[in-house]
């Protein structure tokens, strides 16, 4: 699914109406943000954190810090960050992420939300949200959904009809 | 008294010991040697390299300081807000010493720690305004009292230290990146280009400083566009711009609320707290003012356990309970609090 926003403003409404999807189809493991520096991916996980029940000003950028929880969100939300992470080789990726309790995260009842996903390595999650941010110009992005796992239908149903 | 400070949030760990307010050592391990090796953004490991490092970081700290094991008499250690799994390593290994040497340990904030290091080498009185500028954190305090604090700005999205790494990481420049651009915009003009200085309609106090990633980018664009190749880009001019816009909104927010709340005395610290466009401009600024202000020395502006532990003591001596021994990701230092 490919969307379009030419504001921070309607990405953050985007995220939104998929963490809205997502509480209503719980559990959905992953949401996996890709795309440059600047693109949208904080502020996209703004918007599921507020749909999760996090008040939105309280979500601030993770890499600096790599991983923080929401335990206010319902479900508890996990928003993890792998930009300083993304350099390293394999074997010292898979010990980070190991470190940082993101293999713990994606395992558990939570909703992980995930920057620079590109970087992950490890075992696919049961259920993901990749989304895809590529920059046009200026503040337009376009922003590519795609869903996998058992539970997508239902997820990307509740997605597509919160976007109508 | 003797005390054993130990810190492990994030990246680095790193133990003090302090005889009352004095300290006598702080040794922190920092490994941005190892991130250049990787010609990028690498940093020393969370969790499982604190555990690697934790014991011999604390034997250090003891020999340097002069002091045996058995000669401590309080052990304080960051609580959060932080990693989990790192914090549980510190406050493992200091829950552990403390059980054997029989003295007690208090967990403290790790804000505590930056909000007062500026304390540490200053006269500088209470209460009084502290700003925390670093990769992980971006915050204005009220400090009314020792342990009585409201949080009267925070950032909405990126740190300010995270704005100067990857506006270096869009340019191409090392890592780390706030001293690379510092370093280079020294050599440049900051008014060459214009970049915003954005204010959140919602929240006036609060900083932004994502917007500048986007406004970086298209910048770069417009100068290929022009077909110059990259590497004749004026980098020390578009460091000096760059880093004026963030200086710029830091200054304003905190002279803003001082003048607003009356209050002639501020601090700045964190990693940001070490650049030295915003030391001279914040400098400038409070002579103006006639506002007193200080800045911790340098090697108390990275996380280190010399302020965890002066945070500690400061609390100790006025009888104040410690934070509880539980790790936490996300905890406030204070009350919001918007003059």
């Amino acid at each position: 699914m490919k969307l379009f926003s030419s504001s921070s403003e309607f990405t953050e409404e985007l995220g939104r109406r998929l963490g809205a999807a997502l509480a209503s189809t719980a559990p959905f493991s992953v949401v996996g943000l890709c795309g440059p520096l600047g693109c949208g991916k904080t502020c996209f996980t703004r918007g599921i954190a507020a749909a999760l029940g996090v008040a939105p000003e309280q979500v601030t950028s993770p890499s600096f810090v790599y991983l923080v929880e929401y335990p206010e969100a319902h479900p508890l939300l996990v928003h993890a960050d792998l930009y300083r992470l993304a350099g390293l080789s394999e074997n010292a990726r898979v010990e980070a992420f190991e470190s940082i309790g993101l293999y713990a995260a994606l395992d558990s009842q939570a909703l992980s939300v995930v920057e620079w996903w590109d970087a992950f390595t490890g075992d696919t999650p049961r259920s993901l949200v990749r989304v895809e941010f590529a920059v046009e110009k200026l503040n337009d992005r376009w922003i590519t959904l795609s869903f996998s796992g058992p539970d997508c239908a239902a997820a990307s149903a509740a997605f597509e009809s919160a976007s109508a | 008294m003797l005390l054993l400070a130990v810190e492990s949030s994030c990246d680095d760990t790193s133990a003090a010991v302090l005889d009352g307010r004095r300290l006598k050592s702080n040794v922190v391990t920092s490994q941005d040697s190892l991130h250049a090796d990787y010609g990028g953004v690498v940093p020393e490991l969370a969790a499982r390299r604190h555990l690697e490092s934790i014991d011999a970081v604390i034997a250090s700290a003891l020999d340097r300081a002069g002091v045996e094991l058995c000669e401590i008499e309080a052990i304080a250690v960051t609580r959060g807000p932080g990693l989990v799994g790192s914090l549980l390593v510190g406050m493992a290994a200091a829950q552990g010493l403390g059980l054997r040497l029989g003295v007690p340990v208090t967990g403290v904030h790790h804000l505590e720690g930056h909000v007062l290091s500026p304390l540490m080498d200053s006269e500088i009185q209470l209460p009084l305004l502290a700003m925390v500028v670093s990769g992980g954190h971006t915050a204005v305090y009220l400090l009314r009292d020792i342990g009585d604090y409201a949080e009267l700005a925070s950032t909405r999205d990126d740190s300010a230290g995270e704005a100067f790494d990857k506006g270096a990481k869009m340019l191409g420049l090392g890592y780390p990146g706030g001293k690379i651009v510092d370093e280079m915009a020294a050599r440049g003009d900051s008014r060459a280009f214009r970049f915003p200085r954005a204010v959140v309609k919602a929240d006036p106090w609060a900083f932004s400083f994502s917007g500048l990633k986007t406004a970086l980018w298209n910048q770069l664009g417009e100068l290929h566009g022009a077909s110059r190749p990259s590497d004749s880009l004026p980098l020390a001019d578009i460091c000096a711009s760059f880093q004026e816009a963030i200086v710029d909104v830091l200054v304003d927010r905190i002279m803003s609320l001082a003048l607003r709340l009356e209050i002639p005395r501020l601090a700045v610290a964190g990693g940001v707290s070490a650049n030295s466009r915003l030391r001279e401009r914040m400098k400038e600024a409070c002579d103006g003012a006639g506002f007193e202000l200080a800045f911790p020395s340098m090697p108390l502006c990275t996380d280190n356990a010399g302020m965890i532990g002066y945070a500690a003591q400061r609390r100790l001596e006025l009888g104040l309970p410690g934070q509880p021994l539980a790790a936490v990701s996300r905890l406030p230092l204070g009350p919001v609090l918007r003059p």
